[in-house]
């Protein structure tokens, strides 16, 4: 198939893209680096009247290191953030997870603004945006504010902008001195969406025990959950073995209550189990169990 | 509308309609038909072309959106270094069958050796995962790439 006529807008400003998006509203789509959108047009699963082009905006494509954490501009591609020098000082996880998208072809187009907005479930920058608690920085005729994207990620393909709403930057806040962060990908074929993805981001106290605890996972086509208040009995308690199983059967109990018990259900929950506690182990320093960040 | 395509160094006059893929009017319109056109969902990797030197896939891109940008394929007048030695190595090496995703290897390729001048097999392998071929002949292919990076390096090198 092919995809359906349209109106074509190639855009130079924020300004313009937001007067634009305002006039059209939702007959318009905003095209990025249209890794995911252009398919949907291809199979017709999305009809819009008019295309908005942004790859020419240049003001959304930056990445910036700030006084309270690092900002992404939602025009930036996947290869550009996996390869940044910054990122990787100040959040080589994210770095990781940007070079785990796709494939090498489609990162050079995808990117961070779209794959936050498209919010698919099996995708890695929506997930590490929920683990580092990212703020969207979002215009609009109306003006500009900020919102956390754990807000904004309602369900699956559901990323709750306003009407008239565009993405213009992502915020990492600035994390702690003591925090570890480890994530495992399980692909089932090179380049797809992977089956699961489960990251940990661990902060120790001066003591060596749990200070922050937060833990998300991406498996069976659910809005990643956010697991954060159920470990707050466990702060103080060093993250040794006996404590990481405990994290892990609690995880997997949660998980399993959300993607069900049937046959490929209880395989994910399998290999759940398993990487979790390989990413625990790399979180707490224990590299002897953890294959490590 | 008539827009301006760079294709392969030459400015291209050519009407196109807004929905029309970058692939098709390489191959329609311009009769640049060593893009080769597979799942048409940016899946397969043979309609791989280079973007302002970037491998990016032609099914996944509108020709209108190419104004200003400059789109190389594997009839690029001009070869470079890269992919004169991936040329000599697959032959060399037999890395091709039916030949119908060697385009979109080459042209990824031809970026990716560019820029990891040093790249290893893991690496290689990693990147080749975006190019499918249904005929499996990945061995020949990762071993004629390995050869290519080494002749490039030895190149380098004198």
């Amino acid at each position: 198939m092919k995809p359906a006529p349209f109106s074509y807008h190639r855009l130079q400003t924020v300004a313009e893209l937001v007067g634009l998006k305002a006039r059209l509203g939702d007959a318009a789509v905003i095209l990025a680096g249209g890794q995911s959108l252009v398919p949907m047009l291809t199979l017709r699963l999305s009809r819009p009247e008019h295309v908005i082009d942004v790859n020419d905006i240049v003001e959304m494509d930056h990445i910036l290191p700030e006084q309270d954490g690092l900002r992404i501009g939602a025009l930036v591609r996947h290869q550009h953030v996996a390869e940044s020098a910054v990122v990787a000082t100040h959040l080589p996880l994210l770095r990781r997870m940007a070079g785990g998208v796709g494939n090498y072809a489609v990162r050079q187009r995808g990117t961070i603004g779209g794959s936050l907005v498209l919010a698919d479930p099996a995708a890695h920058m929506p997930l590490a945006a929920l683990l580092f608690d990212a703020r969207l920085v979002l215009r609009s005729a109306r003006g500009v504010r900020t919102a956390a994207y754990r807000d904004l990620y309602r369900s699956p393909l559901n990323c709750a902008l306003d009407a008239g709403e565009v993405v213009v930057s992502v915020c990492f806040p600035r994390q702690p001195e003591a925090m570890r962060a480890v994530a495992e990908m399980f692909h089932v074929t090179a380049g797809s969406f992977p089956a699961l993805i489960c990251a940990v981001r661990l902060v120790a106290d001066a003591q060596g025990g749990l200070a922050g605890l937060t833990i998300v996972v991406a498996a069976g086509a659910v809005r990643p959950p956010v697991m954060e208040g159920m470990f707050d009995d466990l702060r103080g308690v060093r993250p040794d073995a006996a404590l990481r199983g405990e994290v892990v059967r609690r995880v997997v109990a949660h998980m399993g209550g959300l993607i069900g018990q049937d046959a490929a259900g209880r395989y994910l929950l399998s290999v759940l189990e398993g990487r979790m506690a390989m990413c625990l182990a790399g979180a707490a320093g224990d590299t002897k169990e953890g294959a490590g960040a | 509308m008539i827009i301006s395509l760079t294709v392969n160094g030459e400015v291209r006059d050519v009407a196109v309609e807004p929905h029309y893929l970058l692939s098709d009017v390489l191959r329609d319109r311009l009769d640049l038909t060593a893009t080769h056109v597979g799942c048409e969902q940016g899946i397969c990797g043979a309609c791989t072309v280079l973007v302002d030197g970037q491998p990016a896939r032609a099914c996944l891109l509108f020709a209108v959106q190419m104004e200003g940008h400059a789109v190389t394929t594997l009839e690029g007048g001009a070869p470079s270094v890269e992919l004169r030695a991936l040329r000599a190595a697959f032959h060399t090496h037999h890395a091709q069958q039916c030949g119908f995703c060697t385009p979109g290897i080459l042209m990824t390729f031809a970026a990716y050796l560019r820029d990891h001048p040093d790249c290893d097999e893991a690496g290689v392998r990693a990147v080749l995962g975006g190019n499918l071929c249904r005929c499996t002949g990945y061995g020949p292919i990762v071993r004629a790439i390995m050869a290519a990076s080494a002749a490039l390096r030895e190149v380098a090198d004198v």
